[in-house]
């Protein structure tokens, strides 16, 4: 089941390269219908997920190459979750491209499938070998989504994000050739991690190798300076997916290896985490006051919303744990639709400059209303999704600590300002450009783009149990397994 | 005498293929030289089954010798393909070039399944001589230069053997590698064991003894460069392996390991300034040499990861001098310019070559490294994985900017290339091994752990 849904899109990008580059058309409707169906496919283990079991579900198993590189998959509450924000996201995606992309159409609907099947299967997979096959064979699609279809710095801003990420990766290898030397049968079986035992300074060594690779991933300040670069150059569904999707990858790689596998090393380093993801709360704020550039400004968001994330995850009290796994939902979400909508105002005006901009809602006035409301989702408006995420992680963070909490709420306000600042740029005032009074207005592909999106602002953002209900499970068992070693041996006979 | 055959069958192959070219009949001394590596490979498979010492225990035909020369054949076979079209293109009308293919494959295999010291260096001396002359085929200056240089260094190397060869018969009498013999620390026996090293070096291309690999590589025909890159690294790397018993010397071993950590670091970094691809690819070589060095420290435990990874680096770099020889001796950088528009396939082909090099899963690149270095990690050289693998991220960078120059860098006129119908099929053949050996390896690593 789920493996159907990891490659179905790989299977499509292989058939892909047999049709001829000029039906253009062809590929663009066969790869939305590819990633739809896809999701279509993954409401399925949706509904028939059992919340109360909080172990990895619908698991699959074959030797592949034995020694304990095996294939393994199955999905949790956690990864069910992330695995359900992927395959929406991607059909979004691909629609957005539609008019965006203009050159070597087959070559990047191509990629944008092979990107999904390397996202999906990041986070289904259940064997640490097969993670890190999927973690590193993700980036070769997106080095060329930014490279061939971004804007002028395109190509030093794609090998920044390859290099950057697989600095961090190749130590993070180093720390899984040493777990499967030392793993008692060469298991790399996730719950078999969970349950190894190693001593306390190999424990920090390693977490830091693993943590530097998810910190840089996340990313967390300092190591956040590939991301406003990628970010910024990518076309707009590479940023979608980047944001969305690919930056989640980080803090999943936290909570499901990081600080599970290692639980001293992160009792150790987490202190210091925590401070870490305050300064980029705000600083990632700070640095969005600053930008002039609209896609810039919301990818310095990212990195402030990604410390909301990141606090909540590293806090670990209950409350902002959840928060922040869905708090990664709402993200995926929110920040996916902001770099849609900037990338529709740059379909048409050709620039993001905001000073350029400014009154754009007389001529485009549900654009205007998309962005409004995703900018309100993205500040935490009580009625839509982010309030929800970012409550739980500073109600959780206040619990742990006081000045935590107060310091983690002044990034909210920032957040607010700045994208309110930004709204109000581009939106309103003026019209800057007589010439803006003819833009088009939103088509039906656009309008149905963000129409799923918005619903989903509501719906999470006023029934969150229906959402919370699935994870909250899977992600109190994760925290168990990263405290105590005993509850893990006895899921070991188990999860076999 | 068994175990000559398949040496038999490729000099006798080679020798019918010298007569026919005498004839002016090309044609029939090329097809003499595939039917040579056919057969030679059939008869591989035979001996597997009475795999053993052989003529006084001169040559060892275990599973390590066999699977090392099949793979040294396959390998030939590939650049065969690769140099079919490509010969006529730059002007090498004469059959010798395959000839010249068959008598170096044979001084390969003889190096490969030996613990003879003086056969190590007959079989060193044939596959050599041969090389020198493949060097300097193409008839302009650059050519005859990296055939000259080749030679005049290679002797030095060959110098180094011998010497080596003599020391280590001055103390134990005779040329037979034996464990007792090389575990002993005299300071005459780690002198001998430092020129052998030495010499093997050499035809390894590692630091300090690279100096010739990106002279002779620019200026070598392109198919040539290929089998220098891969058929000589199997011999040399077989033959180490042979004598990696000095190890236990700890002289020999800090010698070697300072030799991998200068290696990674210096092919590594040179490479990132190379603006012609032959010479990027003979300094990828040169790193990639440093990797599987790293083998070597862990003695015949490393041996099946070692042989992993040159069965995948064999296609890898295969591959890629096949798309190197369609764009016939254009090697600037500047030349990939603009490719993936106008001839799609080989840019395709190139890039996934460039991937798999820079080792990304799910190409045979990735498990390559991920077999070496742990099994080199698990030996207790953990530091020496970290530097590694550190200095292969700076080839991420130079890999990937090769694609950058096809794919994100666009131009006006035209690149030049031809599509040689046998060298894409050598491409696309090496396509499809990467994949299964990154993706279904498994039975060649149960092969590989259980004989090897």
């Amino acid at each position: 089941m789920i493996s159907a849904i990891v490659f179905i899109p790989l299977f499509a990008a292989v058939i892909f390269i047999f049709v001829s580059g000029k039906n253009v058309k062809f590929f663009k409707i066969a790869s939305l219908a590819v990633s739809g169906f896809v999701f279509l496919l993954s409401i399925v283990p949706f509904i028939k997920f059992e919340a109360a079991n909080p172990l990895p579900q619908f698991q699959e198993f074959s030797h592949w190459i034995g020694f304990g590189l095996n294939y393994r998959i199955g999905a949790d509450g956690i990864s069910l979750m992330l695995l359900l924000l992927t395959t929406f996201l991607a059909p979004l995606a691909i629609a957005s491209s539609w008019n965006y992309i203009r050159e070597r159409e087959k070559e990047y609907y191509i990629m944008m499938l092979l990107l999904e099947t390397g996202m999906l299967g990041v986070f289904v997979a259940q064997n640490l070998f097969l993670f890190y096959v999927f973690w590193e064979a993700m980036l070769i699609p997106m080095y060329f989504i930014i490279g061939i279809w971004g804007g002028k710095k395109r190509v030093y801003a794609t090998l920044k994000f390859v290099l950057y990420t697989m600095f961090g990766s190749l130590l993070m290898l180093v720390g899984i050739f040493y777990l499967w030397k030392v793993s008692p049968n060469h298991s790399l079986y996730f719950y078999d991690l969970y349950s190894l035992k190693i001593s306390d300074s190999t424990q920090i060594l390693l977490f830091a190798a693993f943590a530097l690779a998810f910190a840089i991933k996340v990313p967390i300040f300092p190591f956040h300076t590939w991301l406003p670069d990628a970010h910024t150059e990518a076309p707009t569904a590479g940023s979608v997916l980047l944001a969305a999707v690919l930056l989640k990858m980080g803090g999943y790689g936290f909570l499901r290896l990081a600080i599970p596998v290692f639980p001293e090393g992160f009792r150790l380093f987490s202190p210091y985490l925590i401070v870490l993801a305050i300064i980029s709360i705000v600083y990632g704020a700070a640095m969005a006051f600053v930008q002039k550039d609209a896609k810039r400004l919301v990818a310095y968001s990212s990195v402030s919303h990604l410390g909301v994330i990141m606090l909540g995850i590293f806090i670990f009290t209950f409350k902002a744990y959840t928060g922040g796994i869905y708090q990664m939902l709402n993200h995926g979400l929110s920040t996916g639709a902001l770099f849609l909508l900037v990338g529709m105002v740059y379909e048409r005006t050709h620039t993001r400059e905001m000073e350029r901009l400014g009154g754009l809602a007389r001529p485009l006035p549900l654009l205007s209303g998309f962005l409004m409301i995703t900018v309100l989702s993205s500040i935490g408006l009580p009625g839509l999704n982010g309030f929800v995420g970012e409550f739980l992680v500073f109600m959780g963070s206040f619990e742990a600590n006081k000045t935590v909490g107060i310091f983690a709420a002044l990034g909210v306000i920032l957040s607010a300002v700045y994208l309110l600042w930004m709204f109000q740029k581009v939106m309103q005032g003026k019209v800057k450009n007589e010439a803006y009074m003819k833009l088009p207005r939103m088509n039906l592909r656009e309008i149905l783009i963000m129409v799923p999106i918005v619903i989903l602002y509501f719906w999470m953002g006023l029934y969150p149990k229906f959402f919370i209900s699935k994870f909250e499970k899977s992600a109190k068992f994760m925290m168990e397994i990263s405290s105590k070693t005993e509850i893990v041996q006895v899921i070991d006979g188990g999860g076999k | 005498m068994i175990a000559l055959v398949p040496l038999l069958i490729l000099v006798g192959f080679g020798i019918i293929a010298l007569v026919l070219d005498l004839f002016l009949l090309r044609w029939w001394a090329k097809l003499s030289g595939y039917a040579g590596l056919i057969a030679a490979s059939i008869s591989l498979f035979f001996l597997f089954s009475k795999r053993g010492k052989f003529l006084n225990g001169l040559l060892v035909f275990d599973a390590k010798g066999i699977y090392a020369s099949l793979l040294i054949l396959v390998f030939t076979f590939l650049v065969f393909l690769i140099a079919d079209g490509y010969d006529l293109k730059v002007g090498i009308v004469e059959g010798e070039l395959y000839i010249l293919f068959l008598f170096a494959a044979a001084g390969a295999v003889v190096m490969v399944t030996t613990s003879h010291l003086l056969v190590i260096f007959v079989g060193m001396e044939v596959l050599s001589v041969a090389s020198y002359a493949l060097a300097g085929l193409r008839k302009d200056e650059l050519s005859r230069e990296a055939s000259v240089k080749y030679a005049i260094l290679g002797v030095f190397s060959s110098v180094f053997f011998v010497f080596g060869m003599a020391l280590y018969y001055g103390e134990t009498g005779n040329l037979f590698i034996s464990p007792e013999a090389v575990a002993n620390p005299s300071p005459l026996m780690t002198a001998a064991a430092l020129f052998l090293f030495a010499g093997l070096m050499f035809k390894a291309s590692l630091v300090p003894f690279h100096i010739w690999t990106p002279d002779v590589y620019q200026g070598s025909p392109s198919p040539v460069a290929g089998f220098f890159s891969i058929v000589t690294k199997i011999a040399a790397f077989l033959a180490f392996l042979r004598i990696s018993g000095f190890l236990v010397n700890p002289a020999v071993r800090w010698f070697l390991i300072g030799s991998i950590i200068l290696t990674v670091i210096y092919g590594n970094f040179v490479a990132l300034r190379q603006k012609d691809i032959k010479r990027l690819m003979a300094y990828s070589s040169i790193s990639h040499a440093g990797y599987m060095a790293m083998a070597l420290l862990l003695g015949e435990k490393g041996g099946w990861a070692l042989l992993f990874y040159l069965s995948v680096y064999g296609f890898m770099n295969l591959g890629s001098f096949s798309v190197i020889s369609s764009l016939v001796e254009n090697n600037s950088l500047d030349d990939y310019k603009g490719l993936s528009k106008a001839a799609p396939s080989l840019a395709a082909g190139m890039a996934f070559f460039m991937i798999s090099l820079a080792g990304f899963p799910p190409t045979g690149g990735f498990l390559a490294k991920f077999f070496l270095f742990s099994e080199v990690g698990a030996g207790g050289y953990w530091w020496l994985v970290v530097i590694a693998i550190l200095a292969s991220l700076l080839s991420v960078y130079y890999y990937l900017r090769v694609v950058v120059y096809m794919y994100m860098k666009g131009r006006v006129e035209k690149p030049i290339f031809a599509y040689f119908p046998s060298s894409l099929l050598a491409m696309f053949a090496s396509i499809l091994f990467i994949l299964e050996l990154g993706i279904f390896p498994r039975t060649l690593i149960y092969f590989l752990r259980i004989f090897i």
